[in-house]
C-alpha cells in the first residue's frame, strides 16, 4: 500500500549542512558543550602527555647516568656478595644477551639455553610467589605461614604439615588468592628445594668470583686496584684477570667504569679536601650553613668565591697552626737547660698543601652536575614510575571528568532539544523519521564533540609542553616521543568522539520521540 | 464506538453530500472518528465519533470554538497523531493501521503544513528551508535547489530566497512557509490559523496566494480558521462544538458581508 522505501534517507552530507547551520546559529549553546568537551579531553591529553613527556626525560637522564650504573655495578659485582633474596630479584631481573646474565649462568653452573629457560622459570616463579607473601599484612603472614619471613617461607611449605595448614587457612581468606593457575603452587614447593640448591650454587659461584678477585687486588680493594691499573696503564691486563677469577666484564662497559673510578678517586680528593679542618670548623660561620662535605662542594661549584675562601681558610689555618708551633718551640726552648735536646712538638703539616683551586672548582662542577642528574632522576623515577601506563589514580580522575563531562554535555543538548521543540516537530511534519531526527542529534553532538576534542587536545599538549619545557628545558626533546604523542591525539580524538555521542543518546531519544503535534503550540 | 449522537452525524453528512456541484475523488475520508487523551486517571474525550468526507481540490474552513476538538480533528486528518478508534482515510490509506515511519511518508508525501507561527527553521535561509522538505522526501540537493527556486518564485520570493527568517516579515515567513508546504507537491494543504498573525493587508494577500493555489493546482485546502475572509473563499465550513461536527455549511447557504467589517478596500 504504502511503499516507504520510496522515501530515501537524508544524505549524510545534507546531515551534516543541516547540524553545521544548527551549530553555527546557536553559537553560544555550541559553545558550552564544546568548551565542556575541551576541559575533559584537555584534562586527557595533558595527563596522557605528561606522562609520556616525563618519561622521555626520565629515560634521558637515566641514559646520562648509565655511566655512573655501569662503573657501581662493577663494583658491586667485583665487592659485594649479595643476599639470596637479593640475588633471586637480581636473576629475575637479568636480560639476555647482557653480560651481566652470563655472569649469573656461569655462576649457577648453567650451560645450555634450556637449562638456563627452566632455571629463569623456576626463579620467576619463586619472585611471583614472593612477591605474593611479601605483599600480605603482618596479621595474615602470621595466619598462614607462621610468620616466616623471605625465602624461609618456601622452606616451611615444603614440610606437607605446615603445607596443609597453610592450605586450610588460605580457603577462609576468601579475598585473597594465590597467583598462578591451581595446582601451580603446589608444584612449585615440591620443585623448591631443588630451586634453592640451584640459588644457593649460583650464590656460592658469585662468592668465589669476588674472593678470587679480592685476592688478585690486594688489600686496598678492587677499586684501588684498579686505578693502580689505569694509572700503569695495564687495565686490559686487569679485566682480564678479573675475567679469568670468573667476572665478565662488556667491553663496552670499560670506558664507563674508568671514568667512573677516575672520577669517583677525584671525588674522594675534593672531599677529603673540605674534610680538613679549618674548612670545617670554620664553615658554618662564614656561610650561615650547615656544614657537610657533599653540600659544600655543591655549593663550591658555581661559586668563585666559596673556592677561593676555602684556599684562604685552609691557609689561615696553616698560618695559625705554624704560628701556635712556634709559639710552643719557643717555650719549649726557653724552658730547656743549656746543653739538652729539646723535645720540640712534630712541625704541623700543611691543611693547604696540594690543594688546586682549578681542579677543585672542576670537580665541583662535575659532582654538582652529576648530583643534579641523580635528583632529576630520582624525582622523576618517584613522579613518572618506572613502568609506562596511567597510574590507577589518574585513571580514576580521568573516569571521574568523562562522567563530568557526558553529564554536562547531555543536559546542554537536552536543553537544546526542549528549546527546540518547534522546529523538531516541523521537521516531523515535513516528513522527517523518527530515526533520522535522532541521528540529527547525535551527528550535532559528535560534531561539536570532534571540535572540542581537538582543540582540547591541543590546548592540554601545548600547556604540558609548556610547562615541562620550561623545567627540563633541551631534556625534553632529546628523545621526543613522537609516536606515544600521536598515539594520545588518537586516543583524544576517539575519546571526545565516543563521550558526545554517548552524552547525546538521551536527548537525541527525546527528540526522535517527540510528537508532530507540538509544531501546533502557539507560545 | 457507535453511539446515537455518531448516528445523527452520520445521516446529516450523509445528507449533506449529494447537493454538491462538482464531484471529484473523496481524498479524506473519516469514519467514526474519536480521540482521547488520558492523563493520570481523567479521560478527556475530545472527538467522539466524527464522520467526514474532504474532496479532492475542495477548500475547507474548520471553526469552532477553543476547546471544540478543532485542533485534534485537524491533527488526526493530518496524520499527526492516530485516533483512538474509527478510520482516517488519507487517499484511501488508513492512517490509523501505519507505523511512525509510514506515518513520516504520509506526511512528507500527500500533506503539507503550513501553521500559525510559521515554525520555520530560524538557522537556515528561505531557500534551505523549503529545500529540506524535499531531501526529506529524497529529493537530491541539486533537484531539489532547482524545484525550491521554482516554488519560491510562485509565492513572490524569488529574490529573497537567501534571507534568514528573521530577516523577512510576517508576511514573507508566511509565504516561505507556503511555499515549503508546497515542496514535495502535496494532494492537501493544512492550514492552522495561518493568518491570526498577520495583518489585515497581508492577512489578504495571503490568502489570495492560497485561493490561487487551489485554483490553479487542484491541491485540497483545510483551514482552522476565524477569519470571515478565509470563510468567504471557502466551498464548505466545518462547526465543530464538543468533538463533533455539529453543522457543515455550503459556502452559498452562507451570508458574510464583509463590507460590514471594514476591509479598506
Amino acid at each position: 500500500m504504502l511503499d516507504v522505501r520510496e522515501q530515501a534517507r537524508l544524505p549524510f552530507r545534507r546531515m551534516l549542512d543541516l547540524c553545521l547551520d544548527t551549530i553555527s546559529y546557536r553559537l553560544f549553546r555550541s559553545a558550552v558543550t564544546v568548551v565542556i568537551i575541551v576541559l575533559a579531553i584537555a584534562f586527557l591529553a595533558s595527563i596522557m602527555v605528561e606522562g609520556y613527556l616525563g618519561r622521555s626525560v626520565r629515560d634521558t637522564v637515566v641514559g646520562k647516568t648509565l655511566r655512573r650504573t655501569a662503573y657501581s655495578r662493577f663494583m658491586v659485582r667485583a665487592g659485594h656478595v649479595e643476599s639470596i633474596e637479593s640475588l633471586l630479584a637480581s636473576i629475575n631481573a637479568l636480560r639476555p644477551g647482557t653480560t651481566d646474565y652470563d655472569n649469573y649462568m656461569a655462576w649457577a653452573g648453567v650451560k645450555t639455553d634450556a637449562q638456563a629457560a627452566a632455571f629463569l622459570k623456576r626463579t620467576r616463579t619463586a619472585g611471583r610467589y614472593l612477591d605474593f607473601f611479601e605483599g600480605l599484612s603482618v596479621g595474615r603472614r602470621a595466619l598462614l605461614v607462621r610468620g616466616e619471613r623471605d625465602l624461609a617461607i618456601f622452606d616451611w611449605l615444603t614440610d606437607a604439615r605446615n603445607r596443609e595448614s597453610f592450605h586450610e587457612h588460605l580457603s577462609k581468606q576468601r579475598s585473597l588468592k594465590l597467583p598462578g593457575a591451581p595446582g601451580e603452587f603446589d608444584a612449585f614447593i615440591a620443585d623448591w628445594p631443588a630451586t634453592r640448591r640451584q640459588l644457593e650454587a649460583c650464590r656460592a659461584g658469585y662468592q668465589d668470583t669476588v674472593h678470587r678477585i679480592a685476592a688478585l687486588s690486594g688489600p686496598g680493594g678492587v677499586g684501588a686496584a684498579l686505578a693502580a691499573a689505569a694509572a700503569e696503564n695495564r687495565t686490559e691486563a686487569f679485566f682480564a684477570q678479573v675475567r679469568a677469577a670468573g667476572l665478565r666484564t662488556d667491553p663496552k662497559e670499560i670506558p664507563d667504569i674508568l671514568a667512573g673510578i677516575r672520577y669517583q678517586r677525584e671525588f674522594n680528593w675534593a672531599i677529603e679536601q673540605l674534610r680538613k679542618q679549618p674548612v670545617r670548623t670554620t664553615w658554618n660561620r662564614e656561610w650561615q650553613e650547615r656544614f657537610s662535605p657533599t653540600l659544600a662542594l655543591r655549593a663550591a661549584a658555581d661559586s668563585p668565591a666559596r673556592v677561593s675562601w676555602i684556599a684562604g681558610a685552609l691557609a689561615k689555618g696553616d698560618a695559625a697552626d705554624r704560628a701556635r708551633w712556634e709559639k710552643e718551640k719557643a717555650r719549649i726552648l726557653a724552658r730547656t737547660p743549656e746543653g739538652q735536646t729539646p723535645k720540640l712538638p712534630p712541625e704541623p703539616k700543611s691543611w693547604s698543601e696540594g690543594f688546586e683551586a682549578e681542579r677543585f672548582t672542576r670537580i665541583a662542577r662535575e659532582y654538582a652536575a652529576q648530583a643534579e642528574l641523580l635528583e632529576a632522576e630520582q624525582a622523576l623515577l618517584n613522579r613518572y614510575g618506572r613502568t609506562a601506563g596511567l597510574s590507577e589514580k589518574a585513571v580514576w580522575l580521568i573516569l571521574v571528568s568523562f562522567v563530568v563531562c557526558v553529564v554536562g554535555i547531555a543536559n546542554a543538548m537536552l536543553m537544546s532539544v526542549l528549546e527546540r521543540f518547534k522546529e523538531i516537530a516541523t521537521m516531523k511534519c515535513l516528513g522527517a523519521r523518527n530515526g533520522t531526527i535522532g541521528f540529527l542529534f547525535i551527528t550535532e553532538s559528535t560534531i561539536m564533540g570532534i571540535i572540542g576534542g581537538v582543540i582540547g587536545m591541543v590546548l592540554g599538549f601545548l600547556i604540558v609542553l609548556g610547562r615541562m619545557s620550561w623545567t627540563y628545558g633541551g631534556m625534553l626533546y632529546e628523545r621526543f616521543p613522537y609516536e606515544s604523542i600521536w598515539y594520545t591525539f588518537l586516543m583524544c580524538l576517539a575519546c571526545s568522539l565516543v563521550l558526545s555521542g554517548v552524552a547525546a543518546i538521551y536527548p537525541a531519544r527525546v527528540a526522535s520521540r517527540m510528537a508532530p503535534m507540538e509544531a501546533m503550540r502557539v507560545d | 464506538m457507535q453511539n446515537a449522537e455518531a448516528t445523527t452525524q452520520n445521516g446529516t453528512e450523509q445528507e449533506a453530500t449529494p447537493r454538491r456541484r462538482r464531484i471529484s475523488p473523496v481524498i479524506i475520508r473519516a469514519v467514526n472518528v474519536t480521540k482521547e487523551y488520558r492523563k493520570g486517571d481523567v479521560v478527556t474525550r475530545a472527538l467522539r465519533g466524527i464522520t467526514c468526507e474532504v474532496r479532492r481540490g475542495e477548500f475547507i474552513s474548520i471553526m469552532g470554538p477553543s476547546g471544540s476538538g478543532k485542533t485534534t480533528l485537524f491533527n488526526t486528518i493530518g496524520a499527526l497523531s492516530t485516533p483512538t478508534a474509527g478510520r482516517v482515510l488519507i487517499d484511501e490509506v488508513d492512517v490509523a493501521q501505519l507505523n511512525n515511519d509510514e506515518l513520516a511518508y504520509v506526511r512528507c508525501k500527500k500533506i503539507g503544513y503550513i501553521f500559525q507561527s510559521y515554525n520555520l527553521v530560524q538557522a537556515m535561509t528561505a531557500q534551505e528551508n523549503v529545500m529540506t522538505a524535499m531531501l526529506f522526501a529524497g529529493v537530491i540537493a541539486d533537484e531539489a535547489r532547482k524545484r525550491s527556486m521554482r516554488i519560491l518564485d510562485r509565492v513572490g520570493l524569488k529574490e529573497r530566497w537567501f534571507h534568514l527568517p528573521k530577516e523577512l516579515s510576517g508576511g514573507q515567513q508566511q509565504r516561505v512557509a507556503i511555499a515549503r508546504a508546497l515542496a514535495n507537491e502535496p494532494k492537501i494543504l493544512l492550514c492552522d490559523e495561518l493568518t491570526a498573525n498577520l495583518d489585515l493587508h497581508t492577512g489578504q494577500e495571503i490568502i489570495n496566494l492560497l485561493v490561487e493555489l487551489n485554483k490553479e493546482q487542484g491541491v485540497t485546502v483545510i483551514c482552522s480558521t476565524h477569519d470571515y475572509r478565509m470563510l468567504d473563499k471557502s466551498d464548505r465550513i466545518f462547526w465543530i462544538r464538543d468533538g463533533l461536527i455539529e453543522k457543515v455549511w455550503e459556502r452559498k447557504d452562507v451570508k458574510i458581508n464583509l463590507g460590514t467589517i471594514g476591509i479598506p478596500h
